[in-house]
């Protein structure tokens, strides 16, 4: 498995940023709902990773996305906070490219995403938007393969609800894009 | 009746029209010139640290005042000790022997207060 670094020389970080950085980010605002909880926890995991010789691992990417998961649900539990729904909070989603979407919709989405408990967002978010499969999820997460369907299933059944309700509501209004 | 697994597949294509934000541009500055900002457990450590400080001036400054009353309150207690003996002395005869037996007088009655109980005051003996 490569390695960022020579055998002497530190952490090349910009390049380690480049690759990882964007979906570190999007598994930290998927966790914690939260745009600027989810900058300070990626800033603050590469900070530590420049700021000492960082760990031997094999796998700096599996590192990372260790590292913004324990911070992101250390966060979360010395708060004991849970990310209020409401449409004045920031947004989460944008519109995947090429894709024809409403600004009521994506509200919808996200007053959804911010009820559900921060694990089954996070398996959402590995599922649906990462693409990786029950099995790879569950070894991220160091959970078993059921608990991590259970939890995709539950935040599932919350969204169809939600889309129900919303298809019986008329109004819809374009995304600004 | 809808198929629970197609109701599944509709709710997965809507949220794949949808992705979650990608990061701002001004992380990666932050992150590769890490001093432009402070990381929070540095952010926690400065906090910790301006509170000892506060802590450290706060008792300096305090066990100076108290160093002042203390001294202030020992002159006061040194005047009123002379005072007294003057006057004793004077009771006495005024002359060397009598301010001897004051200054015997008045370092018996100091010792006697410094112990509760030892000498009523007033000589209210029952």
């Amino acid at each position: 498995m490569s390695r960022d670094r020579g055998p002497e020389g530190p952490w090349d970080l910009a390049a380690i940023y480049d690759r990882v950085a964007a979906s570190l980010y999007r598994h930290a605002l998927m966790i914690l709902a939260d745009p600027a909880a989810a900058e300070d926890v990626v800033h603050d995991v590469f900070a530590a990773l420049a700021g000492r010789r960082p760990p031997d691992v094999t796998s700096i990417d599996a590192y990372l996305r260790q590292a913004v998961r324990h911070h992101c649900f250390t966060r979360l539990r010395r708060r004991r906070w849970r990310p209020p729904a409401g449409t004045d909070e920031p947004a989460l989603l944008e519109a995947a490219e090429a894709a024809t979407v409403c600004h009521d919709e994506r509200i919808a989405i996200e007053q959804v995403l911010r009820s559900l408990p921060p694990e089954q967002r996070e398996v959402v978010h590995l599922k649906t938007f990462e693409g990786l499969t029950f099995q790879e999820i569950a070894d991220v997460t160091e959970t078993s393969i059921n608990t991590i369907a259970s939890r995709y299933r539950y935040a599932i059944e919350k969204l169809r609800a939600a889309f129900g309700r919303e298809d019986r509501q008329p109004a819809v209004t374009k995304e600004p894009r | 009746m809808i198929d629970p697994h197609d109701a599944d597949a509709d709710v997965d294509a809507r949220l794949r029209r949808y992705a979650p934000l990608a990061p701002p541009a001004r992380l990666r500055a932050h992150v590769l010139a890490p001093t432009t900002r402070l990381s929070s457990s540095r952010r926690t450590w400065w906090i910790a640290a301006a509170a000892a400080l506060v802590a450290v001036t706060f008792h300096v400054l305090a066990s100076a005042t108290y160093a002042e009353v203390r001294a202030d309150i020992s002159r006061a207690d040194d005047i009123a000790r002379s005072q007294r003996i003057e006057r004793l002395a004077a009771d006495l005869g005024s002359s060397a022997a009598a301010r001897a037996a004051a200054v015997r007088i008045v370092t018996f009655e100091e010792q006697m207060t410094d112990r509760p109980g030892a000498m009523p005051e007033n000589g209210d003996r029952r």
